[in-house]
């Protein structure tokens, strides 16, 4: 009887252990691993120009209000600027491509650049858009450098142009083409999110961690 | 003596069974994947270099890292489609693109609605496909009354038929006295149909997923055209809102 209960209770046991190394065991090979690409502000300069189409001025930010806007001289370069950082270790977690987005014609050409962010199975992770800008090599593909703590990369994607669409003067309008790029958008000494009054913003310095566009996707390695 | 006998009896047991836990289904036998880069060595798997190509006949093997960087290679290497199709100049603009009378010394550019609903030529966005919705809308008029363009911005959601897994986007733009683009798409993606009675020149993607696609409408009512541009976006979707559009 005693030899019975004994077997019964090791049963028991091994099965209480048996779970409780389940509950504790790192299952994340299993599970996903995060990745994650931000982007940063293009221009060149050090200085940030509100109010060119209307979207920069308190209470006109919406949701769909993504674009920011930064003073260029005609033919500055633009650049992709960005940070990448996965939980897998890699060093490339993607590539980016550059598209010449243009529209209009003639003299009323609309120069427009978009880069592409994609995943290393080519899902498209839509694009980061930079308006009045002629693209730099288009059709180019790099790869987005990351790591397990956020390793930083730029690379130039265009040029501004003045008289752009023949109307804007020169300057970068930067901003995502779709919404899951998520915004997080926090300009200091400004009277609520998103609002990017003239004072607030101006300062290019004090912009530069508060305006970024982030896109995260999980995979279970590459 | 009995206490021992039970001591063991729960401790060895469940030592072994945490342990034998821990191990099959821990990923510490990939921890050394985790350590991140030094001095700039890469890790993990790499695209392929600019060069290289898909095998001849071969087919996309999509559960591979950067299978899609050969077919992008590829469309970059190919002779790009330079000529007419549907009426529609590709890869190409007419002389006078440039002539002074096509300029406009300053414009007007609307963002409303009721911009559009009240242009020269608005287009119709009621009947989209289901998952395509309106992102930004501008209408551009010049200075003297001439109409430039108007210009839609749509999304498309995750998961919507026809569609990237993670969405996509449209971009369509109209404008009058325009029948050109300066697309540099290989020859063998482009092609002639119609939609709603119009004329129009299709561009496909390079392969299914990857690459842009894009539908230009011959507009007889304005001497120009209507360009459905979409990424992540197949062609039967574009095709949809551009029925949309027309109807």
């Amino acid at each position: 009887m005693k030899r019975m209960t004994l077997m019964g209770v090791a049963i028991l046991s091994a099965a209480a252990g048996l779970l409780a190394g389940l509950l504790t065991a790192d299952t994340s090979y299993a599970a996903t691993h995060t990745y994650k690409v931000w982007n940063w502000p293009g221009g060149p300069t050090a200085q940030m120009n509100c109010g060119w189409h209307q979207v920069c001025l308190p209470g006109q930010y919406g949701p769909d209000y993504s674009f920011i806007d930064w003073s260029s001289a005609t033919g500055s370069h633009i650049f992709w600027r960005s940070t990448g950082e996965n939980t897998q270790g890699i060093s490339v977690t993607g590539t980016i491509t550059v598209i010449n987005a243009s529209s209009g014609s003639g003299s009323t050409t609309c120069h427009r650049t978009e880069v592409e962010l994609k995943t290393p199975l080519g899902t498209s992770l839509q694009r980061i858009r930079y308006s009045h800008t002629s693209p730099f090599s288009a059709g180019s593909v790099y790869n987005v450098p990351s790591g397990l703590s956020g390793v930083s990369w730029q690379t130039r994607v265009g040029t501004t142009v003045d008289w752009d669409c023949g109307v804007y003067r020169n300057h970068l309008h930067q901003g995502r083409t779709h919404t899951n790029w998520e915004k997080t958008t926090v300009f200091p000494n400004s009277d609520a999110p998103d609002n990017c009054n003239w004072d607030a913003c101006r300062n290019y310095a004090s912009v530069w961690t508060h305006w970024q566009h982030k896109r995260t996707w999980w995979a279970s390695g590459y | 003596v009995l206490l021992g006998a039970v001591a063991a009896a729960v401790l060895i047991p469940a030592a072994t069974g945490f342990l034998v836990a821990r191990v099959f289904f821990s990923d510490s036998a990939t921890a050394s994947d985790r350590v991140p880069p030094e001095g700039g060595t890469l890790t993990g798997i790499l695209p392929p270099g600019p060069d290289v190509t898909p095998e001849p006949g071969s087919t996309p093997d999509r559960s591979r890292p950067y299978w899609h960087i050969p077919y992008e290679n590829q469309e970059r290497m190919a002779p790009k489609f330079r000529g007419e199709l549907a009426g529609l100049l590709i890869g190409q603009e007419p002389p006078d693109a440039h002539d002074e009378a096509r300029r406009c010394p300053g414009a007007v550019i609307e963002t409303s609605p009721n911009a559009m609903r009240e242009s020269w030529f608005p287009l119709t966005l009621s009947g989209l496909p289901d998952g395509v919705q309106v992102k930004a809308t501008t209408v551009a008029t010049c200075d003297d009354g001439r109409p430039l363009w108007i210009e839609v911005d749509l999304e498309i959601a995750p998961g919507t038929a026809g569609a990237g897994a993670q969405g996509g986007t449209i971009n369509v733009w109209r404008a009058p006295g325009v029948r050109w683009w300066l697309n540099e798409g290989s020859t063998e993606r482009w092609s002639e149909g119609e939609i709603e009675g119009r004329p129009v020149a299709l561009l496909d993607e390079i392969v299914e997923g990857i690459g842009d696609a894009a539908i230009i409408v011959v507009d007889e009512e304005t001497g120009g055209s209507t360009r459905v541009w979409g990424s992540g976006a197949s062609l039967a979707l574009l095709q949809q809102v551009a029925e949309a559009m027309y109807e």
